[in-house]
């Protein structure tokens, strides 16, 4: 009995002291924005926010980092379970349309002045708007260059790829110099040296480009969600074929290696050809060992060039306990070229404001190797980008192509892959389908 | 206590499992009976999650056991050398499942240590996760290595509960090494035997890490168990009736291995 009423009393207090934290947090003077962004930002972010912190003395900013694939799935089991916490978070472009179908964004557009807008690129704006809310300003974008290993190349006797966007290389020409390099240097038959590989291997964000490039469809049909024919269709199979055979055929590709494996294998000396993001440069930059250039991005012949494009925005939590101060802060990280170019400057991340866009194209540090790269990526991101699906249950369609393409790497029939990842990404989008055609003829009606 | 984390959590799953999301008005959920289940039957991709279960379980189950038997025994002695070696045995345990993962994954790449050392005694390269048969195999070693581990200390403390007297006897009585092992280690060795047996059968249903963290339930789904389906239904397809039902059925099939396990394994006296 008397350990009965010991542990009530102590169960008690802990409710009371509780109770009495969530009443002084709600009186405290500053406000606290949690700001959940990727792994790769917070040094970036860290001497903004202090300046941020320096002009609006209120609100105290706390970033909650993540590693990209980890990303996602913190937000949406956070925002998921109805929590106001974080405050302000990151947006990969193509989930905006599925966090705005989940009501978990705060509608922006009136923090932003029509001139504030402007300030963007006018497809950037049109993907963070959803259903006529501008929900989630873009930060940071991306592009993709096709690196070189100059050593590799002189000692297989190669030109190097030309830097000049109208005379970029073809597919063919990448495949017929990654031959040329593949090799097993010690006799062991494990290849040491390989010919080429992509950045982001088996993810749709890099290989939608593949069947684009041959006029193929973008995987889904964004108002309707259907897939039939967007997933297994001529382009799509010749575009995979053409995946597969990077490392089932010609072997000139290594199997096994994740994303993260990529990078360190071009590093080190062990791959000729890399096609991966900009964000790359100020990673190879420091490498004393390694000569490198970069090069645009590849297409098959008899296509149009198409290249990888994403771009980060950030968004404010519909549930937030601070909407005006967590407003604030997107606000000045997203419509300031100062920021946009110390983003580029400090640490290699690609602006999406168009007057640091136009800093790149002007200023002459962007126009020797391999900082030319960013003027390449910023002339790709205007012209010739590839833009992902922006859909309700998008991160669901994307795993389900993820595992087609991991597949096909790993020697499964294109066909059978394509055809399997269609009736998969079917089944799921059919939940989305009727209140997303709701929803839309509703905002059209408006 | 066990009807707040053991029967609430069960019984809100069974229900979800009658469930679909519906976006229509609000996300709600809305009764839609045994539609779940129907369509789970005719998935080839949970067909295959149930395929590539069974499969785990069956060939992990018996190495694991059989193994950490074996070591139980070697490591029962009293010598200063087998209480060193019974040290070094719990090395794996002290590492955790998802570090030993990364650990896993980076020397089973195609040029990781395994290809290297297979290699270098002149074995050709293998493919290893990337294979739709060796995938399997591989999470088979990687969940073994920690499990043989594991399950070899409950099966030494069981052994050093049979009284020395008794095999001091039957050695009198002329008994041999394997007759000792059948009359008198086995049938004193039943009880905690069920229970390691019965606690492996749920680990290696249950098992979910190396296929989150290596394999993504590839490659074309050979390693794509019925948990880490559970998990992409509920997590990345939002489709939580799914998951339940998935999750569900589980448990069932796991409530039927264990009481024929039960049944075999049952004290005969």
């Amino acid at each position: 009995m008397k350990k009965l009423i010991v542990s009530m009393l102590v169960v008690l207090s802990l409710v009371f002291l509780s109770i009495g934290g969530i009443f002084g947090c709600a009186h405290a003077e500053k406000a606290e924005i949690t700001w959940l962004v990727g792994i790769w930002m917070p040094e970036s972010l860290e001497p903004l926010i202090m300046i941020f912190e320096q002009r609006n003395p209120d609100i105290k900013v706390v970033l909650e980092p993540y590693p990209f694939p980890e990303l996602y799935e913190a937000i949406e089991v956070k925002l998921g379970a109805k929590e106001s916490k974080p405050d302000c978070f990151f947006v990969g472009i193509p989930m905006a349309a599925h966090y705005g179908f989940h009501g978990y964004t705060l509608p922006l557009e009136k923090y932003f002045t029509d001139e504030e807008m402007k300030i963007f690129p006018e497809v950037l704006v049109d993907r963070a708007t959803f259903m006529g809310h501008f929900i989630c300003p873009p930060l940071n974008n991306s592009s993709q260059l096709l690196y070189y290993n100059l050593g590799l190349f002189e000692e297989a006797g190669l030109e190097v790829p030309p830097v000049k966007i109208e005379d970029r290389w073809t597919w063919k020409q990448v495949v017929e110099a990654s031959k040329k390099i593949t090799r097993d240097v010690d006799g062991d038959g494990i290849i040491d040296i390989w010919g080429f590989q992509f950045d982001q291997v088996s993810r749709p964000y890099q290989l939608l480009a593949l069947p684009q490039s041959l006029g193929g469809p973008s995987g889904v049909d964004e108002k309707t969600l259907e897939v039939e024919g967007q997933i297994c269709n001529p382009e799509w199979i010749k575009a995979f074929q053409f995946y597969g055979d990077l490392h089932n055929k010609w072997k000139i590709s290594p199997k096994g290696i994740d994303p993260m494996g990529i990078p360190p294998l071009f590093e080190t000396g062990k791959l000729g050809l890399f096609v991966g993001g900009l964000w790359n440069i100020p990673v190879f930059e420091p490498a004393r060992d390694l000569r490198w250039g970069v090069a645009p991005h590849p297409y098959f012949e008899g296509g149009k060039p198409f290249t990888p494009t994403g771009s980060w925005h950030t968004a404010v939590n519909s549930r937030t306990r601070y909407p005006r101060q967590a407003a604030k802060l997107t606000h000045f990280m997203t419509t300031s070229p100062t920021v946009a170019i110390h983003f580029l400057e400090s640490h290699g991340h690609f602006p999406s404001h168009i007057a640091a866009l136009r800093h790149v194209d002007t200023y002459y540090t962007y126009s020797r190797q391999p900082l030319i790269g960013y003027r390449i990526g910023a002339y790709e991101s205007l012209n010739t980008a590839a833009h992902r699906p922006t859909i309700p249950g998008i991160l669901a369609w994307k795993e389900v192509l993820m595992s087609a393409f991991e597949d096909i790497r790993n020697g499964a029939d294109v066909e059978e892959s394509l055809t399997l990842a269609e009736r998969r990404a079917d089944r799921i989008l059919a939940k989305y389908r009727e209140p997303w055609k709701k929803m839309r003829k509703e905002w059209l009606e408006e | 206590m066990l009807v707040l984390f053991r029967f609430y959590p069960i019984f809100s799953t069974l229900l979800q499992s009658f469930q679909q999301i519906d976006f229509r008005e609000e996300v709600t959920s809305k009764f839609v009976g045994l539609l779940n289940y129907r369509d789970l039957i005719g998935d080839p991709v949970f067909l295959k999650s149930v395929q590539a279960t069974i499969y785990l379980v069956v060939i992990t189950l018996p190495i694991q056991i059989g193994l950490a038997l074996l070591l139980a025994l070697l490591l029962s002695g009293e010598s200063r050398r087998v209480r060193i070696l019974r040290t070094v045995h719990l090395i794996p345990l002290g590492v955790s499942l998802p570090i030993a993962c990364v650990m896993w994954k980076i020397m089973l790449q195609p040029s990781g240590l395994v290809n290297g050392l297979l290699v270098s005694f002149w074995f050709p390269q293998q493919p290893l996760l990337t294979s739709t048969q060796q995938a399997i195999w591989c999470i088979v070693v990687i969940a073994s290595w920690k499990g043989i581990a594991f399950w070899t200390l409950f099966l030494l403390a069981g052994l050093k509960e049979i009284p020395m007297q008794l095999y001091e006897a039957a050695k009198i009585d002329g008994a041999n090494v394997w007759q000792i092992f059948c009359k008198i280690t086995l049938p004193l060795l039943a009880r905690v035997l069920l229970f390691v047996v019965v606690a492996d059968t749920t680990a290696c249903f249950m098992l979910f890490v190396p296929m989150f963290l290596i394999t993504r339930g590839g490659p074309q789904l050979s390693t794509n168990v019925l948990m880490f389906e559970a998990y992409r239904s509920a997590f990345v397809y939002w489709d939580m009736g799914r998951a339940a039902s998935i999750v569900s059925l589980l448990l069932g099939a796991l409530f039927l291995v264990i009481i024929l396990e039960f049944w075999v394994l049952r004290p005969r006296h």
